[in-house]
């Protein structure tokens, strides 16, 4: 009797540890896990009756490095969070399985598509400049706006080195001036930047201190102000020159032990059950036509999108910003 | 041959859990990824030239202006019965406990357009104006960072100089200045030199501060390894870089031993009995206000708000829906937890180097202080994946990764201990016969409790507000307060931030005020 309970028993792990079980992982950024991901993960797991598992180790550099580094022993099924200039990274390593999505057609953004449907958009959001409108009341229309003498050492920035917002930035007048014109730029505006800052957190905090009335920030800051303190101090704009945005991807890892699930979370991604919960969690714009919240009126509007090839910001992002670097190490 | 025997044991113990913690998971990261020897080339460009220069000269400069900041105030403290004595000394654990971006952040509540500086001049009718994005201005806030560490160092050799040779000196008609630079000068200068050695090895590695508050022009080779560690394509650059600055480091410690002859002065009576000199005040208060800044600003953080102060971020942190408030008591289990089990595991291997004394520890710890812990956590994270650990459970590993970090500062007070630890106490409990435990309870432990505590606490202080590290090994039923932090902000949860960073900061003084308080009743 006793042999036959171990058989029993043996045969159960033996089955449970070869056939995949009904959990699916996902490695993200932290903001998605104390974020939206409470709100959309049960949806997800009553509809298709599985456990997700959502991981995240800082920012999605991180967990792209964490996806690298355990190569095929990784427990990643999907990686969510890459923007368009991080994916070049991954696609560099071919980590990911393409998959187009059921719903795909929904997306109202063909410009976002990655060709080979290695990985998905899910939302986008545009980076902005926010001032404090208690000190500004006239606040810059353009780019050419903010190289005016009355904005001397008044703007914070983030390092492009270190910040994705700082990097998104720095692309964002290669856009808008073009590779001859971003330098000059660069050099006319370095009078009005009062510091670099490491990561956007501390830039935030020497805003909020009052140390400079402007700083490089996003879009709907202006929104969440309103939404959240009630408070329409922090504007944001956008020059009128047109938006540079951060489009955010997921895609499914080619080592991946639960391909099914992982292919039902991308169509997932793309339904209203998970596109409307965007504008208040994540802050950044739906990729498919779902209403947005009335308070996105207080947020900057997104009319133009430049557009930027990705694989030639890849290619070139070392050159940019070893040419950042040369215009702030002058004297 | 057993006390040899025993000797070597002391000395290589250390020295193997070092290597086992600190450089194995390294060697690890390094292995994977440093493929190309040609990578190290990248030391060799003009930019990377230019940033190792400013990065020793920006270092070199803050550590000398800081032992001259930090002598008046040591001489205050050892050779006179100045009161707050306590207080001064807390102040050198400072720039170790608290985060760079919130000590920049204190010198922007001082120097800033909206601080104190400011806000006084504005009163004489000056326009508000900001002190702070320039060369000087990282200077400036280094030295106030690092004085307090030559209060201590340098305060804790000066108190064991022998009065009557300082008397004599002043009787041969030398005034108390010119007895400072025959007598007590010559004394010094191996502590001199240590002290230098601690605040240059902080500036050397300083990030936040040279970045915000230096603004744009000015990067140390820390800033050049994070910025480089954020992309796996450049992680050879960043490990190679991390190896040249931990060699330097290394290599620092050791000349600074040389130079200083690492004396070992016999313990003599501590005199207190010199008159408290005219110019105490007026060196005493800017100090305390400079030294206490940054953890004051911190505490502070709490009750800034839209356009003042005020409890609106406590009412926000104690609402119903508070994501912060509902994972305040898991997130300080879990720090409690893991940075109570390192310091322990710390003080204990400190201990044992600080026995030895060896010149060794101190390079080798020194060569941990160039290792940025996100790169540890890196090399951390490979070991665990191949050790075959859950990825749940891989947050363990901080206890290792925690004591790393925190070894070169227990090191420090561990060795300074040792060194003023009366031994023929030990010598003569062995000839009464008793053994290895006996001696540690009756005779070491009531000897050093005041050390060992102060030693625990700073270390716990340290690892409560690691982040780095942290982040790179967390898993979703786990969090810190300072990942906790991390998450609200990232979140645009800032009020419950706010709200965090200045229970974490309580949590810091009390740990302070806990250590002085138990060494203030131990001198009683």
């Amino acid at each position: 009797m006793r042999k036959i309970a171990f058989i029993v028993i043996l045969a159960f792990l033996i089955i449970g540890s070869t056939f995949p079980q009904n959990t699916l992982v996902i490695y993200t950024y932290d903001s998605f896990v104390s974020g939206i991901a409470k709100v959309v993960i049960p949806k997800f797991e009553r509809m298709y009756g599985c456990e997700v598992k959502v991981y995240s180790f800082g920012d999605a550099g991180n967990a792209l490095m964490r996806v690298f580094m355990e190569g095929d022993k990784t427990k990643a099924d999907i990686l969510l969070g890459l923007d368009q200039n991080m994916i070049i990274d991954a696609f560099k390593k071919g980590i990911f399985e393409p998959y187009k999505p059921l719903n795909h057609s929904l997306i109202k953004y063909p410009e976002f598509l990655d060709e080979r449907w290695r990985v998905v958009p899910y939302d986008f959001g545009a980076i902005a400049i926010v001032y404090d409108s208690e000190e500004v009341k006239d606040p810059p229309k353009s780019f050419k706006d903010l190289l005016d003498e009355r904005w001397r050492r008044s703007i914070i920035i983030e390092d492009p080195r270190t910040s994705s917002t700082g990097r998104a930035f720095l692309i964002w007048t290669v856009a808008v001036f073009g590779e001859d014109g971003f330098v000059d730029f660069w050099r006319k505006l370095k009078p009005n930047i009062l510091t670099v800052t490491a990561g956007w957190d501390e830039a935030f905090q020497l805003f909020e201190a009052g140390e400079a009335p402007m700083m490089v920030s996003y879009a709907t800051d202006g929104a969440y102000s309103y939404y959240a303190y009630k408070s329409t101090r922090y504007k944001a704009v956008i020059p009128e020159e047109g938006a540079f945005v951060q489009v955010e991807y997921a895609g499914i890892l080619k080592f991946s032990k639960n391909k099914e699930f992982a292919k039902r979370f991308m169509e997932f991604l793309l339904m209203d059950q998970f596109q409307s919960e965007i504008p208040l969690n994540q802050w950044m714009y739906p990729v498919t036509d779902v209403e947005l919240p009335d308070v996105y009126k207080y947020a900057a509007t997104v009319e133009k999108i430049l557009k930027v090839d990705p694989s030639e910001v890849e290619r070139k992002m070392d050159e940019w910003i070893n040419k950042w670097l040369n215009i702030m190490m002058e004297k | 041959m057993a006390q040899h025997y025993d000797g070597k044991v002391k000395d290589w113990f250390s020295i193997f859990i070092v290597v086992i913690l600190a450089f194995f998971p390294f060697a690890l990261l390094v292995s994977f990824f440093l493929k190309s020897p040609g990578v190290f080339k990248v030391i060799k460009t003009p930019y990377v030239i230019s940033v190792v220069k400013f990065t020793f000269f920006q270092a070199i400069l803050s550590a000398v202006l800081s032992i001259f900041i930090g002598l008046p105030g040591a001489y205050l403290l050892s050779r006179t019965r100045i009161p707050l004595r306590s207080l001064f000394r807390s102040l050198s654990m400072v720039p170790f406990v608290v985060p760079g971006i919130v000590m920049a952040l204190g010198m922007v509540g001082i120097l800033g357009r909206k601080g104190i500086l400011s806000l006084i001049l504005s009163i004489f009718g000056f326009k508000p104006r900001s002190f702070l994005y320039s060369f000087w201005s990282i200077i400036l806030a280094h030295v106030i960072y690092n004085f307090p560490v030559t209060i201590r160092v340098v305060g804790d050799a000066w108190e064991r100089i022998d009065e009557d040779t300082v008397n004599s000196a002043m009787l041969e008609g030398y005034g108390r200045f010119g007895a400072f630079l025959r007598i007590d000068l010559p004394l010094l200068f191996p502590s001199i030199l240590f002290s230098f050695l601690l605040s240059f090895s902080y500036c050397f590695t300083s990030f936040s501060v040279v970045m915000i508050i230096g603004g744009v022009r000015f990067s140390t080779m820390e800033v050049l390894i994070y910025s480089n560690l954020r992309s796996f394509l450049n992680l050879d650059v960043a490990l190679s870089l991390t190896i040249f600055q931990s060699m330097i480091l290394g290599m620092v410690s050791l000349i600074t031993f040389k130079l200083g002859g690492f004396i070992l002065e016999e313990p003599t009576k501590v005199s207190r009995g010199e008159k408290i000199p005219r110019w105490t005040l007026f060196y005493s208060i800017p100090m305390i206000v400079f030294g206490f800044s940054p953890i004051i600003s911190s505490i502070l953080l709490g009750f800034v708000e839209h356009g003042g102060m005020g409890l609106s971020n406590f009412m926000a942190f104690f609402s119903h829906d508070s994501p912060a408030l509902e994972n305040l008591t898991k997130a300080l289990g879990f720090t409690l937890f893991y940075s109570t089990s390192a310091s322990l595991f710390t003080l204990f291997i400190s201990f044992m180097a600080g026995y030895s004394g060896k010149l060794i520890h101190r390079f080798l710890a020194n060569m941990l202080v160039g290792i940025s812990p996100v790169t540890l956590a890196y090399g951390y994270s490979i070991l665990g994946k191949m050790m075959n650990m859950d990825i749940n459970s891989m947050h363990i590993l901080l206890i290792p990764i925690y004591t790393v970090i925190t070894y070169p500062i227990a090191l420090t007070i561990m060795t300074s201990t040792w060194r003023y630890f009366p031994k023929q106490l030990l010598e003569m409990a062995e000839v009464d016969g008793a053994d290895k435990f006996q001696k540690f309870f009756h005779v070491i432990l009531p000897n050093m409790k005041e050390e060992m505590i102060s030693s625990f606490l700073l270390c716990s202080a340290v690892s409560m507000g690691e982040l780095a590290a942290t982040l790179t090994l967390q898993s979703p039923d786990f969090l810190t307060i300072s990942t906790l932090i991390y998450r609200m902000y990232s979140s645009r949860h800032f009020q419950e931030a706010k709200v965090l960073n200045t229970i974490l900061s309580a949590m810091i003084i009390a740990m302070f005020i806990l250590g002085e308080y138990i060494s203030k009743s131990d001198e009683e």
